[in-house]
């Protein structure tokens, strides 16, 4: 193993590890970068990058402490942090079950995404969410360093079939719905051993989930066959396939060769219509949630940079009735209704992009920062100014946040996107076919008009291309040749 | 008149049915709705009547079904 590896070598037990697995090393699109054992990035394929430059792993081990402006009031605010984690709601729901208390919420709620997102509910939810991880494959919480959250979760079971190593991570929501709900799949050890062996390969689980419940749905419609995997059938539902299908992936043998791609060039390889169940954004396969249930989720999945992406703004069914008051010092002041796709929710979607690309900028994990975290806009202003000694207001913050995203648009489109990449999939343009939100969907002329709504409040011309003027505004103004483009 | 109330997650607990007929004076709104069920807005997250994104001011026909849905974060 790497980390054991390297500890040996250097002869530092402390020592801090990132590297890829036989993924990366195979630079498949989807590879992820593993920090030492448990922890991951899993998305936009940063292992492919370490892969191509034939970086196996990079290793650190620090042994000064970080110097800060004003110490004293960094540990009062430190304190007054952890307290509040301790008591508010989201964080303590995530100190007790971890992100598997999601599943349950979702698929009562009808946003589940099931059946490689055709459906909103799975009818298995029962025996994958956190009540049955408990109860079957559930060791111990984990964390990542000096968290108050300790929202991972570590499995264990001695199973010869689905064997659970409690070093190599539990499965998160995220893993959950990719190879339980996406796939028609309820046995959660299997589950688990699919989150564990992506872990240990270096594949990203969201990817590598969408990928297996999209030639699933091509086995469903007589796309693909039993002469296209050597005689193996790969039917929804069907665990052990899942598992094949995963080391057929990732040591890119047969049909796991095609595979490996994404789903976007795998369907492009295999053709016979399999385009329509390949469901990707920007050649990025989704995360696990229905924008048919949050519109404006649905707008982060458009229009961020990296493709399909559900961290590029705070879920809009978080600010209901007084929790609406999160987003005050952003200037909304009215909750966010989820279905609607009107200025009002636009007017949301550019506010909280940037509170949650300020996040990223700041390396912050959502679950503890604004607007849905422990965390208030007052106090992370402190926070930054206590650190860095900078001067610094959140008008400031926000505009370093914006300069992110512009950046990233400019970079995309010389590279050649286009405003009709900034779209939503063919499914959410169709109604739900059942449960709670039987009937919904996300009017395709509204969205895009919706998107262009975006443009000119973000000062961007009918192109999606940042004006001169705002490039100015945020001192971009080296990138006015590039953003015309 | 009367209408269909299709409730979903948390906001089902202590309650005989997730479905009921609620019966309504003519001309009420979902507000009074939510009044007669002993909701406040606060528990709604997403609201529909007939499978739209509806209102709380909005007014409510005969046979209307009204599903209310609670917040339920995601990350």
């Amino acid at each position: 193993m790497t980390l054991e590896g390297i500890r040996e070598d250097t002869g530092e037990k402390m020592v801090r590890v990132a590297s890829i697995g036989p993924a990366g090393e195979r630079m498949i699109p989807y590879a992820c970068v593993q920090n030492d054992m448990e922890h991951y990035n899993g998305r936009t394929g940063m292992g492919a990058v370490m892969g191509s430059k034939q970086l196996k792993a990079v290793a650190a081990r620090g042994r000064k402490k970080p110097q800060m402006a004003d110490p004293e009031k960094v540990k009062a605010i430190r304190k007054w942090h952890n307290d509040r984690i301790k008591v508010h709601p989201p964080n303590v729901g995530l100190s007790k079950v971890g992100t598997p208390g999601l599943l349950k919420g979702l698929n009562d709620t009808g946003i589940l995404t099931t059946h490689n997102f055709r459906d909103g509910v799975f009818a298995g939810a029962d025996r994958i969410n956190h009540e049955a991880y408990h109860e079957t494959i559930f060791d111990s919480a984990g964390t990542c360093y000096a968290c108050a959250v300790h929202c991972k979760r570590r499995v264990s079971l001695d199973d010869p079939r689905y064997p659970l190593d409690k070093n190599h991570g539990g499965p998160e929501y995220e893993t959950l719905a990719a190879f339980g709900s996406m796939c028609d799949i309820d046995n959660l050890p299997a589950i688990a051993r699919a989150g564990q062996r992506c872990n240990l390969l270096g594949l990203d689980t969201i990817s590598t989930g969408a990928v297996i419940a999209f030639t699933m749905e091509c086995f469903e419609k007589n796309i693909l066959s039993e002469a296209d995997t050597g005689g193996r059938m790969i039917r929804f539902g069907d665990a052990d396939a899942m598992l094949w299908l995963i080391e057929e992936i990732a040591q890119q043998r047969g049909i796991g060769k095609i595979l490996s791609q994404g789903v976007k060039r795998a369907a492009e390889l295999i053709g016979r219509g399999s385009e329509r169940y390949a469901f990707h954004i920007k050649g990025q396969e989704l995360p696990f949630h229905d924008g048919r249930g949050k519109t404006g989720m649905g707008m982060g999945y458009a229009l961020s940079p990296t493709g399909a992406d559900h961290v590029e703004t705070p879920h809009d069914v978080a600010f209901q009735g007084e929790a609406v008051s999160k987003l005050h010092p952003l200037g909304i002041f009215d909750p966010i209704k989820p279905l609607e796709t009107n200025a009002q929710k636009v007017h949301y979607f550019v506010e909280g992009q940037k509170a949650w690309q300020l996040n990223n900028c700041y390396g912050i994990c959502n679950f503890c920062s604004i607007p849905i975290g422990a965390m208030t806009f007052e106090k992370l202003v402190n926070t930054i100014r206590a650190i860095t000694g900078w001067d610094t207001s959140l008008h400031d913050m926000l505009r370093v946040s914006e300069r992110g995203t512009v950046m990233a648009r400019v970079f995309n489109n010389r590279e050649g996107f286009k405003p009709e990449d900034d779209r939503v999939i063919r499914r959410w343009h169709e109604p739900m076919p059942s449960g709670p939100l039987k009937g919904q969907f996300i009017d395709p002329a509204a969205f895009r008009k919706a998107i262009d709504l975006y443009y000119e409040m973000s000062g961007w011309d009918s192109q999606g291309r940042p004006i001169r003027g705002k490039l100015v505004e945020l001192n971009l103004e080296w990138l006015v040749d590039e953003g015309q483009r | 008149m009367k209408v269909n109330v299709k409730l979903f997650a948390i906001l089902k607990k202590n309650r005989a049915n997730s479905s009921q007929a609620v019966p309504l004076e003519n001309g009420a709104s979902v507000r009074d709705l939510l009044e007669c069920l002993g909701l406040h807005e606060n528990d709604v997250g997403i609201l529909m009547v007939n499978s739209r994104s509806a209102t709380f001011d909005q007014t409510l026909c005969n046979d209307d079904i009204v599903t209310i849905i609670p917040p339920i974060g995601g990350g």
